[in-house]
């Protein structure tokens, strides 16, 4: 059978599963497990199992549960509330006010999270009560937070860059340096539309303090603690104590410490918060599971290689493939996940690329930002997963919020296509 | 969950003061995560935090047709774990019999972690059979009176 | 599988997989051989590469999954499958056969013994090894003697790795590879045990100044066939791809020397000083080592033999 109405028909499965309630990981891998057995004569339940093995037994998920559960202790302490109490004088200076704790908050986390959604489930943990406690609009607080969450791969460090790098032969510490200022665009940008926003409509975050200087300065220590534990985290990264993934750990006990000098938890709150890590990253492994197990029958069908290879014949010009590559990666990002869009496809587009004149670190920047993109489009989008299990809002809905965040990320996207130099400078400059 | 940060703690404390390793931190972290994620399971899915898409459900406005949306869900994630058991089942026998080892240090059999998948598929059957029992039941009075019943 | 191949009846397509990346030397030597089958079959037998790990299968998995043949051809590398079958250990002894030569004749002597065991225990038959560049220290400090190796931090990536580290009274760390840079950069390891080519993919020059090419551990990557598959083959195809195989083997041993040293180039261009080991030094290792090497070969008393044959080999 032609692989295009293959690859047409597992999708009007997929929606139909996904639209009929079915939990999104059992739909994935119920798609999965009948492609396998219609269109392959490979037998299904064996790589099943082996893909549930393997990609469950992952040391460096630890990084994704240890920072899920570091937030539940300060969602539970009075870290988080403190955070706000401290932030709030401050940020009440910018126009949007509380809504730019999601930007702050997220860009100071991805300096210590290599994953986006492990920086949203740790800052949405945080945030998403308290800007809902104070009346903040829904849609465009969860909106920034799925945006800004998916700094958490641009800022170094970052598994996606670590993967690419290994994959496309360049440098990984170069890539890092590349990432910076698209970064800081990126925060800017949200920030930027976050403010627009609330000028035209200010009642979008109705906030009724008055703040004084007097208030800005005392409020100084109360912010204290989570600047500690983030210098505490990063420290021991770049001190070399600790991996990144070593540091989530590192992390739940700076949390805890505090929680216990400052009394501000009961034995009960604790094992809430244990429960509620257990519940949050078991949701969210099974998608991760699930999401690869479908990569992995794509590969089997061969269509990542087959949909590359039609784009390579068609020889276009630099701008020309450009945008027919995003395209295919906006495409394969509703359903896949970074890692696998990654391994995927770049063996093939890696070589086109670098045939019309691009750099191959440039061009890992710009993949990160579509993968970042990818992190917030439905039906698989695991910022939007992570954020509706803090929320309970529909996936679909949250998605529809994050659709500024996304047309945000595709503005960067055209920003370092025309100047390059956002991201070639720093890594230049650093050699 | 704090057997994890006390096995990497603890091997970031002896690689840094006693500058050794415990050797088998990242295999058995890894282990680890395969036990809460199937272990943990059935119990997320008792406590509704799995997610799915509800749109469905703003379309269909009577409760009965939302039961039975509800029991078709529950029965296609009863299917599909019924096969999960079986294809974990036998990647875990399968390692039973031939006594497959880790090729780390530890040399661990790998069916002592392995065994957490079946059980793990096993359980949230089990969850799958009591909601559907329940929506049935849910049904079943819904259909003695007209009161609105919240499904979430 | 076959089934889904449109038009001619006669093609028989084999999925291959393996984890290393599409330029990576391990998979352009896998579509060398695919280019060979092509030719030698006139197109009748397709072997189609998934590379990159794309079909989902580590090199750990390999023996499982062609033996159930939920692919019917892979690439592994002999020392990720030691956990399933041990004597494929035979292969990574450290400091039995520090020469090219020997490493090669101890594959010729190994591959009768291997393919037996695989087509017995496994259901699958052994197509080619494939030789990897041998594996030496990469440090931060300069390394004259062994002492020089104490205390370091040192990335193992697996067992037999890590017995060696511990023998030179290193610490040995079991990073996962994509931690490996970034463990560098901020100092949790300060040296790795690896091939020059994998210091090549990891950019180690950014992170490391000095490799001294100890030739410790050898290695070698195999492909095999299910069984099955491999049956429903005609005895003309099958001679085909044992031709294939052939040739691509020889090749790959000869380009091996070469390709070590084009990656060797490589590092220094960037600025990694290759130090040269002295006498001293190798004895020290070899000496150090011999305890593995023994207790090796007391848990594995039957590749005694294969031991036998190969000093018979090199003796000659
Ligand atoms: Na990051
Ligand atoms: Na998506």
């Amino acid at each position: 059978m032609d692989i295009t109405i293959i690859s047409l028909l597992i999708l009007a499965f997929l929606i139909l599963l996904l639209g009929s309630s079915v939990w999104i990981g059992i739909s994935l891998l119920l798609v999965s497990t009948g492609s396998l057995l219609i269109f392959t004569d490979t037998p299904p339940t064996q790589i099943l199992a082996d893909i549930l093995w393997n990609d469950a037994n992952d040391y460096t998920m630890f990084a994704l549960a240890g920072f899920i559960f570091m937030g539940e202790i300060m969602l539970r302490s009075t870290m988080s509330k403190n955070l706000f109490k401290g932030l709030a004088p401050w940020m009440a200076l910018l126009p949007g006010k509380l809504f730019h704790v999601n930007i702050a908050g997220s860009t100071l986390f991805s300096a210590v999270s290599g994953s986006s959604a492990a920086t949203t489930a740790t800052i949405g943990k945080i945030t998403l009560q308290e800007l809902s406690a104070r009346n903040y609009n829904q849609s465009l607080s969860l909106g920034s937070l799925a945006g800004a969450g998916t700094l958490g791969f641009l800022i170094p460090p970052s598994l996606i860059m670590i993967v690419y790098g290994i994959t496309a032969n360049v440098s990984i510490g170069q890539l890092f340096f590349a990432g910076v200022f698209p970064a800081i665009l990126l925060a800017f940008c949200l920030s930027f539309y976050i403010a627009i926003r609330s000028i035209i409509n200010p009642n979008l975050a109705p906030e009724k303090e008055k703040f004084t200087w007097k208030d800005r300065i005392e409020s100084l220590p109360l912010f204290l603690p989570i600047v500690l534990l983030i210098t505490f985290v990063l420290g021991s990264i770049y001190t070399g104590w600790a991996t990144p993934t070593e540091s989530a750990a590192l992390g739940v006990v700076g949390a805890l410490l505090f929680a216990v000098i400052s009394r501000s938890m009961t034995f009960k709150q604790f094992q809430d918060s244990i429960l509620g890590a257990i519940k949050t990253t078991t949701m969210i492994m099974l998608i991760v599971v699930s999401a690869s197990y479908l990569s992995v029958v794509f590969g089997h069908l061969r269509i990542p290689a087959e949909l590359t290879q039609v784009v390579a014949s068609l020889e276009l010009s630099g701008w020309q493939l450009l945008l027919i590559l995003t395209i295919l990666y906006i495409f394969m990002g509703f359903f896949l996940d970074g890692f696998s869009i990654i391994v995927m496809s770049l063996p093939l587009v890696l070589p086109l690329i670098v045939e019309v004149g691009f750099s191959p670190l440039w061009f890992g920047i710009y993949l990160v930002l579509l993968i970042e993109a990818a992190q917030i489009t439905p039906p698989v989008g695991f910022n939007l997963f992570v954020i509706s299990g803090l929320s309970k809002v529909d996936v679909l809905r949250i998605a529809l919020y994050a659709l500024p965040s996304f047309l945000i990320i595709m503005l960067v996207v055209i920003i370092i296509y025309i100047y390059p130099e956002i991201v070639l400078w720093l890594p230049g400059f650093v050699e | 969950m704090l057997l994890g940060v006390g096995l990497i703690v603890a091997e970031i404390l002896v690689r840094n003061l006693l500058n050794g390793t415990l050797y088998i931190t990242g295999e058995y972290t890894g282990y680890l995560m395969v036990s809460i994620t199937f272990l943990g399971l059935a119990y997320t899915m008792k406590e509704k935090e799995h997610i799915r898409i509800t749109v469905i459900h703003k379309f269909i406005k009577s409760c009965k047709k939302r039961l039975f949306i509800d029991i078709y869900a529950n029965i296609v994630g009863l299917a599909m774990f019924l096969v999960v058991i079986i294809a974990t089942t036998n990647l875990f026998w399968n390692s039973l019999v031939t006594e497959s080892q880790s090729g780390q240090v530890s040399a661990t059999y790998l069916a002592i972690p392995q065994f957490a998948l079946p059980l793990g598929a096993v359980l949230i059957t089990l969850q799958f059979v009591s909601e559907i029992i329940k929506l049935i039941l849910k049904l079943r009075r819904s259909e003695f009176s007209t009161d609105v019943i919240d499904t979430d | 599988g076959d089934d889904d191949v449109e038009g001619d009846s006669e093609t028989v397509e084999l999925l291959t997989n393996t984890e290393y990346p599409e330029d990576s030397n391990q998979t352009e030597i896998l579509q060398n051989f695919s280019e060979e089958v092509e030719e030698a079959t006139d197109g009748e037998v397709v072997i189609d590469v998934a590379s990159g790990g794309s079909l989902g299968y580590d090199g750990e998995d390999a023996l499982r999954a062609v033996r159930d043949n939920s692919v019917p051809v892979s690439y592994f590398i002999a020392g990720d499958v030691t956990g399933e079958e041990s004597l494929f250990g035979v292969v990574n002894l450290p400091f039995a056969y520090s020469e090219l030569e020997d490493s090669q004749a101890m594959s010729e002597v190994t591959k009768p013994h291997l393919n037996e065991l695989l087509e017995e225990e496994w259901n699958q038959k052994l197509l080619y090894i494939s030789p990897w560049p041998f594996s030496g220290f990469w440090t931060q400090d300069e390394v004259q003697s062994l002492g020089d190796l104490e205390g370091m931090d040192m990335r193992a990536y697996d067992e037999m790795s890590t017995q060696v580290i511990n023998a030179v009274d290193a610490a040995p760390n079991n990073l996962p590879f994509g931690e490996v840079y970034s463990g560098l950069s901020t100092g949790v390891i300060d040296s790795v045990l690896t091939s020059a080519e994998t210091a090549v993919d990891g950019s180690f020059w950014e992170v490391l100044d000095y490799h001294i090419p100890v030739n410790v551990l050898a290695g070698w990557g195999a492909v095999t066939i299910n069984l099955d598959e491999w049956n429903s083959l005609d005895s003309e195809m099958q001679d085909a791809v044992v031709q294939a195989a052939e040739k691509v083997e020889a090749d790959a041993w000869d380009a091996v020397e070469d390709l070590d040293e084009q990656m060797i180039d490589t590092v220094e261009e960037n600025g990694i000083e290759v130090l040269e080991p002295s006498e001293e030094l190798m004895d020290d290792l070899e000496e150090s080592t011999e305890e593995i090497r023994e207790n090796w070969l007391e848990e594995n008393p039957e590749a005694q033999e294969i031991v036998d044959e190969y000093e018979e080999v090199v003796d000659q």
